[in-house]
Order: C-alpha cells, then structure tokens, then sequence
C-alpha cells in the first residue's frame, strides 16, 4: 500500500488548460468549441504585463503588413501533463511578413480572442523595429520543462 | 546582407539587415523564446 498524499490533481491541472472547470457561481464561459488564441505586439512602455486582464488597442504597434488584434496562433497539441506539471506550446511559430513597424517594440500579449479577448500571458524581449521585413516568434519546445505555459 | 544575433535571459534574438548603399533597406527580426511563463508552484 501507498500513504495518502495531499496535492492538487495533476489532471486538474490540464483541464484548467482545457476550460473543464468552473469555480464561479454563474457559467462564464461562452461557447463549447476550442478557442482561438491570438499574439498581438505592443511598442516599448505600455505597461503591458501580468495585470494585462484582456487585449486592448492602446500601445499596439501599426504599419504596414500588421492588422490590430495581431495574428491567431497555430494550435495544433492539446495540452497535455508530464510529472506533476500540465502544459502547453503553440505549435507553430508566429509570424508576420512584409512588415514594417518603425518604432521600437518589446512585448507580444497572448489573449484568447474567443473568449472576450481575456489575457493569457505577455512575452517581451529586447525591443525591435522590422522594416520592409519579417517578425517572427518561435516557441520553446513543447515538455514539461521547457514548454511556454506550464501549470505546475 | 549583416546578421547580428543577440542573447537575453529570456529570449534569443537574430536581427537580419539588407543594406543599399550604405541605408538599411530590409530588416527582419526573429524571436525565440526561452523562457516559460509558470502559474503555480507545488507545495511541498
């Protein structure tokens, strides 16, 4: 036999990745298909960060070859567990072509665009401007270790 | 064509200039991220 342990399910875990839960006291939640996730870029100093609630156009960048709202990112691996960590990767890179930003920015806010544009995470690194160009973002691969949104 | 790659703690970065003429006409940027974003720590 094997002494009882307490812990948070480990199962729990990737299904709070897959909506299964509701702690809330109304259903919240609109529709039953998988959502869409998008990546938008935003200039250097937006404060844009983990208080982020949703997406909003203030601070994103503009030009030529980029639409508001950003791009979808491709979801092709459901979430998934490994040890006592669930986690999750887009799986392909996020790409923008022919694309001029002029300003310097530093930051790509992930958001679910199916559900009310709600906040995900926030990426920055070392601020950028592309010209005439193409902005690309590739992921860590997709373990328990290394994986972009890990629920531990 | 002049490539400048650049490492940070969280991302590694390649920057790609075409330049005419002394002026830069292209620039591409590639971003790869290094770093996961964790919500939660197992308790003990």
């Amino acid at each position: 036999m094997t002494a009882n342990a307490s812990g948070v399910a480990v199962s729990f875990k990737k299904e709070i990745l897959e909506a299964f839960h509701n702690f809330g006291t109304t259903n919240t939640r609109g529709g039953t298909g998988a959502d869409t996730f998008n990546g938008a870029l935003y200039y250097q100093n937006e404060s844009i960060g983990p208080a982020t609630t949703a997406y909003s156009s203030p601070g994103e960048v503009s030009g030529t070859g980029y639409t508001a709202g950003g791009k979808a990112l491709t979801n092709g691996t459901a979430p998934t567990t490994a040890g006592t960590t669930a986690y999750w990767t887009p799986s392909a890179q996020l790409q923008w072509t022919s694309l001029t930003i002029s300003s310097l920015f530093d930051c790509c806010l992930l958001y679910n665009a199916s559900q009310n544009n709600r906040a995900v995470c926030a990426l920055t690194f070392a601020a950028q401007t592309v010209s005439a160009g193409t902005f690309t973002i590739t992921w860590p691969a997709n373990t328990s270790i290394t994986a972009l949104l890990q629920v531990n | 064509v002049r490539d400048t790659p650049e490492e940070h703690d969280n991302a590694r970065i390649l920057v790609t200039e075409w330049l005419f003429d002394g002026e830069v006409v292209r620039r591409d940027a590639w971003v790869n991220v290094l770093r996961a974003q964790v919500a939660g720590v197992e308790s003990p």
